[in-house]
């Protein structure tokens, strides 16, 4: 974590307050050096070379930051903009007081610089110096004269007792010292007031150049730190033979008052002097030194900018990124709390947020891996159920169905799912009655409901048993349904053949053993007591017996005939043009009843079926005898047979319709005319159409009957079709193009 | 590349800058012109006689006519010399003095700052003169040589600007004018 921060703040921010600190210390430093003090003067140069380095160094760091800024924006780094607008307000709200204090203080530098400085004052310092000039010129031409005096007394004194006498003139002549130079600048003799002084104060080249050109010298001369003396020098014009030219040097003191005064007028002339001098060093300086604070300021100000920025943007920036990062489906990312404003508030909620989601994430993907679980369980489930399950919305939309359903309904019903079950009624015309049963049934409002539902579908008649009910959706709210249905065309079948079977047996077993013996009683009985009765009795008991015979014959036969439509016959199934067995079977009605007509109507396809021949022959017997009887009465009788390929749905199929003119199906027997008793004529067995539809059945075809609208019966019958070439025998073709071959003809 | 990177780049980039400020020695102006020397051999040592001119430029001498004190450092350094290795400094010596006017003597004041000697003069070329001369100053004790060994001594002169009041040393540094350092006079000595 203490890296990250430093590494955010780029520059530590203890070091640079060190730094800052350690500048500021060198600027008070520089400060009172620029002043001249003693303290810190010696090291003025080091502190503006300490300063300048450390000015550079922050100078640097800022130009790092501000690198580092726009390289951040033309990244587009998330907080790049922000930290940049705090930036630039930081640095204007410091920048903007700190120039103007600076401009002001500068100006009130200068002019108080300025300020100290005054001719009047300059002007009696000069002044000052010409009057001590002048009060010592008196003294100095006191010297001179003296000295000038001393200067005969040498000359006319010998050399041997020169030493002597200098001695001498020196205490009369009041100086401090004299002594007497060669002319080629030795020391001839030497007299002092100072003992100490074993080298007299030799004056320099020019001085005595002064007098090599015949003149005299008198000045001021500031010997060492014993104050101001009075420097003569003259010519000593010796009359002695050896005629050298001495120089004779005496140094007077001046009065110590004297002397003081002038030395202290010296010292602050010099002083103003040198302060009037350096007005524009110390300007420059003083300049110098407010602008390195000036510029240390700001430096240091925009560093801090930048620091409370990145301090102030960091969290922001972090929030983007791992908001960012949350979007993007991690939760994992935490982070650091550096602070316990509200800031960290923020972050601390924002961390207590990541986990929650984190949490409600994992729990989220536990349940959606439970709940695939469980429904990769029922689909396993539902895959391997023989029963068909479709479930439909609250809008009729098929929203999951099984792989059994696409068997059961002979329709790849995946297909439609998300599509409105109406759909599948419209593209598959087979399955409508399927569908109507789905929507009557939930439309009248039943939870729960079951119904069989026939249909002619690719294995040809299907009976599938439904079942129905509603369940509460989970995303609208309205009710979803579910259908399950199975094929029980094959059970139905069985349970049929099984129940009729029973009926048989039972009725061969119950009814037909006990009929023998009925008959062969009543023949017995007739027999024996024929011969004895009377010929009244004998008319009685032989009719008696005679109906007894008759009618146990007719049951007799009503029970094979029961039998006949109970049986489940070996049905051997082979390819059978439809056409050819219509023919077959219509040729031995052919010459019979003159009065009703015969009318055929085939398609010239010649459609095949896959049937039992003797079956079908059966079945059209049947239809045809049906038929006779009901036109039996009718004047302008017309049995017509119709055959007809088509295809529905992708579906091939093949059609037999007959058609007769006759009375037509009463609408009392219509629901049940094909369940066995049922019948519309005074004698008839009533298993007729039963039989019909048992056959149908078993070749898994639908039949249905009913009145034509403009009189009479219709019977269709639709099987499935097994093409239209491969059965046709060489003694059937019929035309190349397909026409309804009609052929007419009387009974 | 972070910030952080970005900063320690920035603060080599700126040591390296500064490093050079330091490396480079001043190329004498040659204010100070040797024009008179000779070693003479004394009771104990070798004694060096030199003279220096001295000359100022605007700057300096506008100063020095404010009563600005200029300090100039006579460096005299004895070497023992090697053909084939480099040379090692004997003995090291530095006369400072300062040339000062006196306003009230209307005088320049030469000073030896190690000995406290003062004289005046009065003209500034005679001044500067006596600022540049040195007379028998010992250079080689006798004891320190040895035999076969071959020596030269060296000398050279600047204004010590350190000694200026602080307002004017930046000035010093930054103007040529101020610039007096001299090159090493260098000869070889003679036994």
């Amino acid at each position: 974590m203490a890296t990250d921060t430093v590494k955010r703040t780029g520059f530590g921010v203890l070091p640079m307050l060190l730094l800052f600190a350690l500048l500021l210390a060198s600027l008070t430093l520089m400060s009172d050096a620029t002043h001249n003090s003693e303290r810190f003067g010696e090291l003025y140069s080091l502190l503006l070379l300490i300063n300048a380095m450390g000015l550079v160094v922050l100078g640097a760091l800022v130009v790092a930051n501000i690198i580092w800024l726009i390289s951040q924006q033309r990244k587009k780094a998330v907080g790049a903009k922000l930290t940049t607008r705090l930036v630039i307000t930081f640095v204007v709200l410091s920048v903007v007081p700190v120039s103007i204090v600076y401009y002001f203080s500068l100006q009130f530098l200068h002019s108080g610089i300025d300020s100290w400085f005054d001719v009047r004052i300059e002007q009696a310092l000069d002044d000052a110096l010409d009057l001590s000039r002048t009060a010592l010129d008196v003294r100095l031409r006191d010297v001179l004269r003296v000295t000038e005096s001393v200067a005969d007394e040498i000359a006319q004194s010998s050399a041997t007792t020169l030493s002597l006498n200098l001695y001498d003139l020196r205490v009369r002549s009041g100086a401090a010292e004299l002594t007497l130079l060669g002319s080629d600048n030795r020391i001839i003799a030497s007299s002092s007031v100072d003992p100490t002084v074993i080298v007299p104060h030799r004056p320099s080249n020019d001085m005595l150049q002064v007098v090599h050109d015949g003149k005299h010298y008198i000045g001021l001369d500031p010997v060492g730190d014993t104050g101001l003396f009075a420097r003569a020098l003259v010519p000593v014009l010796s009359s002695r033979q050896d005629s050298e030219v001495y120089i004779l040097q005496a140094l007077f003191t001046v009065s110590e008052r004297l002397s003081v005064l002038a030395e202290s007028v010296q010292s602050a002339y010099g002083h103003y002097k040198e302060l009037a001098y350096l007005r524009t060093p110390l300007k420059f300086s003083y300049t110098l030194t407010l602008s390195i604070v000036l510029v240390l300021s700001l430096l240091a100000a925009i560093w801090a900018a930048f620091h409370s920025a990145r301090r102030l943007v960091s969290p922001v920036t972090d929030m983007a990124e791992a908001t960012r990062a949350i979007a993007e489906g991690d939760y994992s990312k935490r982070l650091p709390v550096a602070s316990d404003d509200e800031l960290g508030f923020l972050v601390r909620s924002f961390n207590d947020m990541t986990r929650r989601l984190a949490k409600a994430r994992d729990q989220a993907r536990k349940s959606q891996q439970q709940v695939e679980g469980q429904r990769a369980y029922l689909e396993a489930v539902l895959a391997n159920l023989s029963s068909g399950v479709m479930s439909l919305d609250a809008d009729w939309v098929i929203r999951a169905v099984n792989s059994a359903a696409r068997q059961n309904l002979g329709v790849d019903i995946k297909d439609y799912l998300g599509r409105s079950l109406s759909e599948t009624g419209r593209d598959h015309v087979f399955l409508r009655p399927f569908v109507d049963v789905i929507l009557r049934n939930h439309r009248s409002g039943k939870k729960l409901w079951q119904e069989e539902v026939s249909l002619f579908g690719v294995k040809g008649r299907q009976v599938l048993m439904c079942r129905g009910t509603s369940f509460k959706g989970t995303n609208s709210g309205k009710d979803g349904k579910v259908i399950v249905f199975d094929d029980v065309t094959a059970l139905i079948q069985a349970q049929r053949d099984a129940a009729w079977g029973e009926v048989a047996r039972r009725l061969a077993h119950e009814i037909k053993n006990p009929l023998t013996p009925i008959q062969l009683s009543a023949e017995r009985l007739r027999r024996r007591f024929i011969e004895r009765m009377d010929k009244e009795d004998v008319e009685v008991l032989d009719r008696a017996t005679r109906t007894i015979v008759n009618q146990v014959e007719a049951m007799k036969k009503m029970v094979n005939a029961f039998s006949e439509y109970a049986r489940v016959p070996q049905i051997s199934m082979e390819a059978v043009d439809l056409n050819m067995l219509v023919q077959e079977v219509l040729e031995l009605y052919r010459g019979g009843d003159s009065r009703v007509r015969l009318v055929t109507r085939l398609d010239a396809l010649r459609p095949c079926i896959e049937g039992d021949v003797g079956r079908l022959r059966q079945l059209l017997h049947n239809l045809i005898k049906n038929s006779l009887e009901a036109v039996a009465e009718t004047t302008g009788a017309c049995i017509t047979v119709t055959t007809h390929a088509g295809d529905e749905s992708a579906r091939e199929y093949v059609e037999l319709v007959i058609d007769d003119n006759g009375p037509g199906f009463p609408e009392r027997v219509l629901d049940n005319l094909f369940e066995p008793y049922v019948s519309t004529k005074p004698r008839g067995s009533g298993l007729g159409l039963a039989i019909v539809k048992k056959i149908v059945e078993e070749h898994g075809g639908v039949i249905a009957a009913e009145s034509n609208p403009e009189g009479g019966a219709r019977i269709r019958i639709r099987l499935q079709s097994a093409g239209v070439v491969d059965c046709h025998s060489d003694s059937y073709s019929a035309g190349d193009n397909r026409i309804l071959s009609a052929h007419e003809t009387g009974i | 590349m972070n910030h952080g990177q970005l900063s320690m780049m920035a603060l080599l980039a700126v040591a390296l800058l500064l490093v050079p400020v330091r490396l480079p020695a001043l190329d004498g102006s040659g204010a100070f012109k040797v024009t008179e020397i000779e070693t003479d051999k004394g009771d104990e040592s070798y004694l060096l006689n030199a003279r220096m001119n001295i000359d100022l430029n605007t700057g300096p001498e506008e100063a020095l006519e404010n009563g600005i004190p200029l300090i100039f450092e006579l460096q005299i350094q004895t070497l023992e010399t090697h053909k084939w290795f480099w040379d090692i400094v004997v003995a090291e010596y530095k006369q400072v003095r300062q040339v000062q006017l006196h306003a009230l003597s209307r005088t320049y004041l030469v000073k030896d700052l190690a000995t406290g000697a003062q004289r005046s003069y009065l003209k500034l070329e005679d001044a500067l003169q006596a600022a540049g001369f040195l007379h028998d100053f010992p250079v080689l004790d006798y004891s320190q040589m040895q035999d076969k060994q071959s020596y030269s001594i060296r000398l050279r002169g600047n204004l010590d600007i350190e000694a200026l009041p602080t307002p004017m040393r930046l000035l010093a540094y930054v103007s040529s004018a101020w610039d007096m350092d001299s090159e090493w006079y260098q000869w070889q000595l003679t036994r």
